[in-house]
């Protein structure tokens, strides 16, 4: 029965097989296809306005473009951009050039006018978008999402190839927040309402027309992503002509790599050793930039004393869970800032059931209150995270159940504020340490940010967005360190791994680079061949 | 899932009837008649196979009964210490993924799928039941609409109404029950029906009637009755397959849902490439479980079969 389900395949499979004749042997190259694992099946809303999916985050780096992307290192660099963007001296003028020349996939010109049409989409939450919140320093940016203004009057495009933004004050992290937007076709929206956005057939059903490497060309629901090569993209046709991404579980991902029918599959460190034993396989991986967690929804009224977040914290071997479930590829996390905004002096919450009964107590917290943490199943590690968390928990008094969920559900639920607590990672906190207030704001709260555990601290907020408006870098990550500070004690979250991602393909791949950024496995893939 | 069934060569059952007649004849011991019952209690106490199931399944029924005595270890406790630990002296059969005892969670996870087993067919027997006596004894479009509700059931295949039924309303162990009560049902309708139809006829029927008796009071005191040896082989076959479909959806993720063992479950936990290949211990117990429990319970209900209706004997 094991055997039947991982093997079980559909007939698109088939083509590749046939496809594996050696190519360069002057006769007409025949077409190269690329199975590659989906961790999730997609929301199915290829919208850069909807809130964010991984899964789906991984097709639109595929089909859209952006002006500027972030490499392996968590660093940005430029993309649609011809470089990174110039700043004025005062701080409030933002002015991308943007490569000349390049097209849609279905011939029409690219123009800035594309640029200022997709980010007036990001900064409307008519839309659907999840981002608005970004935009609060853009000239007429706060007056779009009030829903007084229809466009942004800080966005303009001088000329046919430059993009300017202008601020109302210096905000130092809006191009590493808004620079790897993806951009839409104007000439394919222009039509649509704004209000009809997060609905339109093109997001939901064919986003057929993009800047990105490949064209979106079908998903059959669950079964895969059938993607074809861009002959417009702008660094010209890429190598590989057809991806197909498959949405399975990690442990059938894993075992399809052994049979040749995945070509490349984000693994467990668990099946580490086994998948580095199979011929032909090749491993790879980079430090993730964010990190595996559980939202604790603060709606609840018996979830909001920290006291009770910090004994979950407690109760809870992290470490352990790192070096043994993880088999150490993984880093502890305590707070949601990294690099040179994460201060030395945060509290590290080691595994202490102890103290985490004693805080209970301290708050009198009702053991029989039944906590449900509700996540998409499917991938091993999570899994056990989960099923660790469940044990652990009981153990202190902290009456937790689990409760498997689909990705639709879970969108109910977030929409409805109905979930107790959810376990979900991802994020990039390490190219922009401002990235952390989409996800702990008062103001961001969802569906108007990422904050899904509805935390709010005023302090918290001030000390952002006073950073994030400091040009000067030491003082700036003063700032940030101090909100660290903060977010560390209160524990709006309950941080569980950052974990390191580790890819394996077929050795028939070459020229994959590892990126930590799970959602993002394919930001080279114009440097990809497949020699079978 | 009739072909789930292993047929059996059990001994001519009339021939053996024939003997013991011959036997109580030449002892001259017991002279009384014995009732029904109890002959068809000999008879199953004469097929070895189907005693040997029973006995299984009774050693798996106190193992389950009794685990928190004979499993050292919680089948939920977690030791992050302990992953994909081998089979030891401490763990009798290693550890899953999580650390947890795997031994422990086998018998737990007997308790969710006997429990589930023997719900799902007591609910699926009793709906039967009363369907198909209400079918056969009222007749007319009664009959008809019963029926062909219970043809329409039928022409779909069960574990794909199930998952749907899980998908929509959440998975639980009430819920599975449910499931697979209202997929399973028409088997003893029809063959409830089936006997009432013939006992409706019958004068003792007929007389109970015209003394004035309601047509419930018939179903309980004749009915019923009549039907029961047959109910009871339809409702341990069905035992057997409710174990399976418990095992199929807890494997899909659909059935008891995590932390809670079932066999179905563990098995779910053990699709890694990992573990198929170097890890019997988190795979074999729980299959090796499924499979024996399954085979049992088919036996008992073959050996049933055979006790309650000597003339169904090799047949299948």
């Amino acid at each position: 029965m094991i055997l039947a389900v991982a093997a079980c395949s559909d007939p698109t499979q088939n083509d590749d097989t046939g496809n594996t004749s050696d190519e360069g042997t002057g006769g007409a190259a025949e077409d190269t296809t690329l199975n590659a694992y989906l961790y999730q099946p997609p929301a199915a809303n290829w919208s850069p306005m909807a809130p964010a999916s991984g899964p789906d985050g991984i097709v639109m780096n595929l089909i859209y473009d952006s002006l500027l992307g972030v490499d392996p290192n968590y660093e940005l660099y430029p993309r649609l951009a011809a470089d990174l963007p110039e700043i004025s001296d005062d701080g409030l003028t933002i002015t991308y050039k943007l490569k000349e020349g390049l097209t849609w996939s279905d011939g029409e010109p690219f123009t800035a006018e594309d640029v200022v049409f997709t980010y007036n989409l990001m900064a409307d939450p008519d839309t659907g978008s999840t981002a608005s919140g970004r935009f609060a320093d853009v000239v007429g940016g706060p007056e779009v999402a009030a829903g007084t203004a229809d466009t942004v009057t800080g966005f303009s495009a001088p000329d046919e190839h430059t993009f300017q933004i202008q601020l109302t004050k210096p905000n130092v992290g809006l191009v590493g927040l808004t620079g790897n937007i993806w951009i839409v076709p104007q000439h394919v929206l222009a039509d649509v309402p704004v209000d009809e956005m997060d609905t339109a057939e093109f997001f939901t059903q064919n986003p057929n027309v993009g800047m990105g490497p490949y064209i979106f060309q079908e998903y059959a629901t669950d079964q895969y992503i059938h993607l074809v090569k861009n002959p417009a993209f702008r660094e010209g046709e890429v190598d590989i002509d057809e991806i197909y991404l498959r949405p399975v579980t990690s442990d059938v991902a894993t075992a399809q790599l052994g049979t040749g029918e995945m070509d490349l599959v984000q693994i467990s460190a668990a099946d580490l050793e086994t998948v580095e034993g199979l011929d032909g396989i090749e491993v790879g991986s980079g430090p993730g930039a964010g990190y595996i967690r559980t939202s604790v929804n603060e709606k609840k009224p018996y979830l909001q004393d920290p006291r009770l977040r910090q004994a979950m914290l407690y109760a809870v071997d992290r470490q352990q869970l790192i070096d043994e479930a993880l088999g150490g590829h993984a880093q502890p996390v305590n707070a949601s800032f990294m690099n040179d905004a994460r201060p030395d002096d945060l509290e590290t919450y080691d595994y202490d059931p102890d103290k985490a009964r004693e805080l209970l107590a301290e708050m009198n917290w009702d053991p029989n209150q039944v906590v449900t943490l509700s996540w998409i199943a499917g991938q091993r590690d999570r899994d056990t995270a989960a099923t660790i968390l469940e044990s652990q928990l009981n153990a202190v008094g902290i009456k937790l159940q689990l409760n498997q969920v689909q990705p639709g559900q879970l969108t109910d639920m977030m929409n409805d504020q109905s979930y107790d607590m959810t376990l979900y990672g991802g994020g990039n906190y390490a190219t922009e340490p401002f990235a952390v207030f989409a996800i702990n704001a008062c103001s961001t709260h969802f569906p108007t940010g990422g904050n899904l555990s509805y935390w709010c601290n005023e302090e918290f907020d001030q000390l952002m967005l006073e950073a994030n408006a400091t040009v000067d870098e030491a003082g700036r990550y003063d700032l940030y360190q101090q909100a660290a500070r903060i977010e560390n004690a209160e524990v709006p979250m309950i941080y569980l791994y950052n974990p390191d991602t580790i890819w394996a393909h077929t050795d028939a791949l070459k020229g994959f680079v590892p990126n930590g950024d799970f959602t993002n496995p394919f930001w080279n893939v114009q440097e990809w061949t497949l020699e079978r | 899932m009739s072909d789930l069934r292993p047929s059996l060569d059990t001994p001519d059952v009339a021939a053996a009837e024939e003997v013991v007649a011959a036997e109580a004849t030449a002892t001259g011991v017991r002279t009384q008649r014995r009732s029904p019952a109890a002959m068809a209690v000999r008879r199953f106490k004469r097929n070895k196979v189907a005693v040997a199931g029973g006995v299984f399944l009774l050693i798996i029924l106190v193992l389950a009964l009794f685990a928190p005595l004979i499993a050292q270890q919680s089948p939920t406790a977690v030791d992050l210490g302990q992953i994909r630990r081998p089979p030891s002296g401490e763990h009798w059969l290693g550890t899953d993924a999580s650390g947890r005892d795997v031994f422990a969670r086998l018998l737990y996870a007997a308790r969710v799928s006997l429990l589930v087993g023997v719900f799902a067919a007591l609910v699926s027997v009793l709906l039967g039941t009363v369907i198909g006596a209400v079918a056969g004894l009222f007749g007319g479009w009664v009959d008809t609409l019963l029926m062909r509700t219970a043809d329409m059931v039928l022409s779909f295949p069960p574990i794909v109404v199930i998952i749907v039924l899980a998908g929509l309303l959440g998975p639980s162990i009430p819920i599975l029950i449910i499931a697979i009560a209202a997929t399973t049902w028409p088997t003893p309708a029809r063959l409830v029906r089936g006997v009432t139809l013939t006992v409706r006829e019958r004068e003792y029927l007929h007389a109970a009637r015209v003394a004035g008796a309601s047509r419930g009071w018939l179903l309980r005191k004749h009915i019923v009755p009549a039907a029961m040896g047959q109910i009871v082989v339809v409702g341990t076959l069905l035992v057997a397959q409710a174990i399976l479909a418990e095992a199929v959806l807890s494997f899909l993720g659909l059935g008891v849902q995590p932390p809670q063992a079932s066999w179905g479950n563990m098995l779910n936990d053990a699709q890694s490439l990992t573990v198929i290949q170097s890890m019997p211990w988190l795979w074999l117990p729980p299959g090796l479980a499924i499979a024996a429990t399954v085979l049992a319970v088919n036996f008992v209900g073959d050996g049933l079969r055979d006790a309650v209706d000597p003339r169904q004997s090799g047949r299948s």
